[in-house]
């Protein structure tokens, strides 16, 4: 199951689409939307993708692990649109024979996934200010230009 | 020939548009094309060191040849997840 939705995540069908009898284990990750971020308080995130390199992408990504890790089978969903806190944005799923596999693996998915994926979050808190989270492009402060 | 480009993210934000059509010489490459883009959108140059290039939704680098069939997406760095 490798998809980009604009529904809630069924993180439960997730889970279950990786289950499999050779594998002892499961590992379910969930990205969440944080509502505190230092001083700052987030009132919503909005998710913009580039569908059609997204889904390649996390196709390739699937493949990359199965090559790095004995997995049985992988799960990759991101939501995009409007969230708020504690809302799921993005679950992976991976069934491996054994545990510590399973979470080595989920961890080199959601990393590699926040590096490659071509997806954007565009913050909006609280105090009205709106920001894209580019890492590596500095946010302007609040009430300053870009340089 | 024309190159239909997709902007996304603060890219968009910067262009005030999500797709634009340029027009470049037969057999230009990617770094041909991004010097056309920066001269219609030089708002574009603020960030211009860390934008990322697709070439039918592939990471491409500037050396990569371009045909009339090319989409070629523009955008910061990836922040998903």
């Amino acid at each position: 199951m490798i998809r980009l939705t604009e529904d809630v995540i069924n993180f439960e069908d997730v889970t279950n689409s990786v289950r499999d009898v050779r594998a002892g284990a499961v590992v379910l990750f969930l990205g969440t939307v944080r509502e505190i971020t230092g001083s700052d308080e987030t009132s919503h995130l909005f998710y913009e993708a580039y569908p059609e390199m997204a889904i390649r992408c996390m196709h390739e990504l699937a493949d990359e692990a199965k090559q790095r890790f004995p997995i049985q089978a992988v799960a990759i969903v991101h939501r995009t649109g409007t969230l708020g806190p504690g809302d799921v944005s993005v679950a992976i799923a991976v069934s491996t024979p054994h545990r510590a596999q399973a979470f080595e693996a989920g961890q080199w998915l959601i990393d590699s996934l926040k590096e490659r994926v071509p997806i954007w979050k565009q913050e909006s808190y609280k105090d009205g200010r709106v920001d894209w989270v580019h890492p590596g492009l500095d946010a302007p402060a609040a009430g300053k230009e870009p340089s | 020939m024309k190159i239909k480009v997709l902007f996304f993210a603060k890219a968009r934000s910067l262009t005030g548009c999500s797709a634009h059509e340029f027009e470049v010489a037969d057999g230009s490459c990617l770094h041909d094309l991004t010097t056309s883009i920066y001269t219609v959108f030089p708002e574009l140059l603020s960030i211009g060191s860390t934008l990322l290039w697709a070439v039918n939704g592939k990471y491409s680098g500037q050396d990569q040849i371009l045909s009339d069939l090319s989409e070629v997406a523009c955008f910061p760095p990836v922040s998903g997840g």
